[in-house]
């Protein structure tokens, strides 16, 4: 009974104390390819920018694209003195490289910082698995706005 | 000092002697053909040195880690994820590429009840000289099942 008391205590304690922050917050974009390009890439699709879709083998006049992401961590045992929670941050950064036949490379960057704070009473806060998964899915949506803001905006001057 | 406490004390050093891994000392070797190669690996002095734990990939349990051991994990190249568990589980993905070797940090955090495992992929700089002094770990093979909790 005694146990049972102290696991709903830790429970209550527990709940709403753990944080999960992501920054710069990823927008909402719209998943549909809209360019046909030769892929250079080793990593997981679900990180690649859904802007591309593959080209044909052989289409001379499509893009490259070379994609490389990356995480790194960090971590404290301590918010502050009145705060005393643990915190983990995952950076996560991709770099893109868009090139067009006879013309020069484009290099693009993109980062996100996510940031989980908890208790030590928290068992099983989200892993860096699960952080680093979703700062990757946010530089893929900051790709992903950039890219269709940029063709937007040159579809816009050839009008 | 009451003779209970120089017992204790005693017995806990004899366990922490007693628990350091033993095997053949370090030896480098490269990943073969379209292969990464992942050394896991578990410093000697650290935190929570009786707590023992196994790494594993999926369900499937690498090697069951003790502080001054290693073992060199042979993997398919792209996304991996390693994961290990005692009152709470951790996992740390890699996106593994052929022929690129790969060094895993597996030590013991703070816990709430008991020290927690923590898995942390560290540059090769880092972790040559503390591999330097390890020794082979046998792999987790026919060890206890490991099932995710999660």
């Amino acid at each position: 009974m005694r146990i049972r008391g102290l696991a709903l205590l830790a429970s209550v304690a527990a709940c709403g104390c753990v944080s999960v922050e992501t920054a710069p917050e990823p927008p909402v974009t719209d998943p549909s390819p809209k360019l046909h390009v030769h892929l250079e890439f080793e990593g997981d699709r679900a990180y690649l920018p859904r802007f591309f879709d593959e080209a044909p083998e052989g289409d001379a006049a499509a893009p490259t694209v070379h994609y490389e992401y990356q995480a790194s961590y960090e971590d404290g045992s301590r918010v502050s003195f009145f705060d005393r929670r643990h915190w983990r941050e995952v950076t996560a950064q991709g770099v893109l490289q868009l090139e067009r036949p006879r013309t020069d490379p484009k290099t693009m960057i993109e980062q996100c910082v996510v940031t989980v704070k908890y208790p030590l009473i928290v068992f099983n806060p989200p892993t860096d698995s699960d952080l680093r998964r979703r700062a990757l899915v946010c530089v893929r949506d900051w790709f992903d706005a950039r890219l269709t803001h940029a063709s937007v905006k040159t579809a816009g001057e050839e009008k | 000092m009451t003779r209970a406490l120089r017992a204790g004390l005693l017995a806990a050093a004899v366990l922490a002697a007693a628990c350091a891994a033993s095997g053949p000392p370090f030896e480098p070797v490269d990943p073969p053909p379209g292969k990464a190669l992942v050394y896991i690996y578990r410093p000697e002095l650290g935190y929570g040195p009786l707590v023992r734990f196994n790494v594993a990939v999926k369900d499937q349990p690498i090697v069951y880690v003790i502080r001054g051991g290693y073992f060199p994990y042979v993997a398919a190249p792209g996304e991996t994820e390693f994961w290990a568990g005692t009152e709470g589980q951790v996992a740390v993905t890699e996106s593994l590429r052929a022929g690129h070797t790969y060094y895993l940090l597996a030590r013991a955090s703070e816990g709430y009840w008991i020290p927690r495992p923590r898995l942390e992929f560290v540059p090769r700089e880092e972790a040559e000289d503390v591999l330097e002094g390890c020794v082979l770990l046998p792999p987790a093979g026919e060890g206890p099942k490991t099932v995710r909790g999660r």
